[in-house]
């Protein structure tokens, strides 16, 4: 752990030696949150509401998954298909593999992308402008469903980049469609689920977890039952299914790191 | 002259082929946005009539020229212009006949021409068939829509190498790029479609430099005053380019000062 600690700061270092640069694009970042956000507000105004939730409702579901895509790659940008994809071919993988530390340490560490934080940030901030807007009660309890939705987001979208850079072990070519999963997933979890088909519905609550991370914590916030099919209650399975999702990205991972014998360039 | 950007325009086109997975995986991708994108207007237009103009068909037609549109636009390989002027690989353009921009733009427009084939048919095609999507029905029609994509792709080139040529006066151009692109995205549409926008930003969204690159192609679509959209898209590519020019000269200056 000390280890992961050290590589992390040497690479959060490296940022910095470029302070201009790194101000500009963490402020970046928080902006096109911000501009989302803003986008959003003036869409769901104009309609006067989006399947039965006023704007500020849907502004949290947009806060509290941009804050968990934007922890999640604070953490895991090494992995995202281009990035990753790069290191693999260029052989620099295969030095990874001799170091004492566990790969996936090495490699997360590699590059950390502190500009995420811009994108982190701004997300509680939109959450909380929601909440804000929605007169939400902020009881400990909610505040503690709120904080447990982002870590479960932020994992889940972890998971996906393990599973996208997993099958990058085998392809050598990244491919962009991971994208799909954690930034889609951020956009398909920062509308209300009841307006989607049932597929979608299963698909992002059961197959790739981000309707549980974000949307049904939200409804605990927003102290709403939920619609047919996805009560409030199911928030007992959301830690659970995280976990489960992230166990199946971790053995993936294992398996693509196994099966990996360096691309021989 | 006219020759040599014919050669390059296809080996832009020729470049961009050997790109198959991304093509695929990016095409898979505009489809999953879309998707998500017309359950939200599905929704959001349920038992309502038109908004700022804008009608159930005409809104599910502006996502799917969003998500074919995009890709085109807003090319993936944004970073090599400046790229090549950081690394000072760009110094040999400098030494190869005819005008720069004219060189650039036609070998971007090939790029371009290639992903169009597939990544801007097929999403439009696919939404056609299930949804009541709004689109020309005339051959004169289809025939405005070929040429606002294409000047919504020379408007494309456009503000990617003007935002690429801070890489003349600064190495951190990425973040002249991470701070331009939000407001760049915003006011173009491809958030939402300008027409819900208040007052004066609806104005500098429908009829500003960035409609050119999807609000007045979008309207050529639906049918909403095309011959005008063309025209107004016609404008801003002449301005823009010109634009380019006069930052690339004064780049040139720049970089021969600097050495590379």
């Amino acid at each position: 752990m000390a280890v992961a600690g050290q590589l992390a700061v040497a690479a959060v270092r490296a940022k910095s030696l470029q302070p201009a640069l790194l101000v500009a694009r963490t402020l970046g970042a928080a902006v096109i949150i911000v501009v989302e956000a803003i986008g959003v507000a003036l869409l769901i105004d104009r309609f006067g509401g989006l399947g039965g939730w006023a704007t500020g409702d849907v502004l949290l579901l947009v806060g509290i998954g941009e804050a968990g895509l934007g922890f999640g790659l604070l953490v895991g940008d090494t992995l995202e298909p281009p990035a990753f994809s790069l290191l693999v071919r260029e052989g620099r993988l295969d030095s990874l593999l001799v170091r004492p530390v566990p790969v996936l340490l090495s490699v997360v560490t590699s590059d950390v992308q502190v500009r995420e934080v811009g994108r982190g940030a701004a997300g509680i901030g939109v959450a909380l402008w929601g909440a804000w807007q929605a007169d939400v009660d902020w009881t400990p309890a909610r505040a503690a469903v709120a904080v447990m939705a982002v870590v479960c987001c932020a994992v889940i979208v972890l998971a996906v980049l393990l599973l996208g850079a997993a099958s990058t072990l085998y392809t050598v070519e990244g491919s962009e469609f991971v994208n799909a999963f954690t930034y889609g997933g951020a956009a398909l979890a920062a509308n209300p689920l009841q307006i989607y088909s049932s597929a979608l519905r299963f698909l992002f609550l059961w197959v790739v977890p981000f309707g549980l991370a974000v949307y049904v914590p939200s409804l605990h916030v927003l102290d709403r039952t939920g619609p047919p099919g996805i009560p409030a209650s199911l928030l007992v399975v959301t830690p659970l299914a995280t976990v489960a999702f992230a166990t199946v990205a971790g053995l993936a991972w294992r398996r693509g790191v196994r099966h990996y014998a360096s691309t021989g360039s | 002259m006219l020759g040599l950007h014919r050669a390059l325009f296809a080996a832009g086109f020729q470049r961009q082929a050997t790109y198959r997975l991304a093509l695929f995986s990016g095409l898979a991708t505009n489809v999953f946005f879309g998707v998500i994108r017309t359950a939200l207007f599905l929704a959001l237009y349920e038992e309502r009539g038109a908004v700022g103009g804008l009608d159930r068909a005409d809104a599910l037609t502006y996502v799917w020229v969003v998500q074919a549109l995009f890709g085109l636009v807003w090319a993936t390989w944004i970073w090599e212009l400046p790229d090549a002027v950081r690394s000072g690989a760009f110094e040999a353009e400098l030494t190869r006949p005819g005008g720069i921009l004219g060189r650039l733009l036609a070998f971007d427009l090939g790029r371009s021409a290639n992903i169009a084939i597939l990544r801007t048919t097929v999403p439009l095609v696919a939404a056609a068939l299930v949804l009541h999507l709004r689109v020309p029905t005339s051959v004169a029609g289809w025939a405005l829509v070929l040429a606002s994509a294409a000047l919504a792709g020379v408007a494309g080139f456009c503000f990617r190498f003007l935002i690429g040529a801070s890489a003349f006066w600064t190495s951190d151009y990425r973040g002249a790029y991470s701070l331009t692109f939000p407001f760049l995205w915003f006011l173009s549409g491809f958030l939402i479609p300008v027409e819900y926008f208040p007052g004066a930003l609806r104005t500098l969204g429908e009829l500003g430099p960035l409609a050119a690159m999807l609000t007045a192609p979008v309207r050529v679509v639906t049918g909403r005053s095309p011959g005008t959209a063309v025209l107004l898209q016609l404008v801003w590519a002449v301005v823009l380019l010109a634009a380019c020019r006069a930052v690339l000269a004064r780049g040139e200056r720049r970089l021969v000062v600097h050495g590379g």
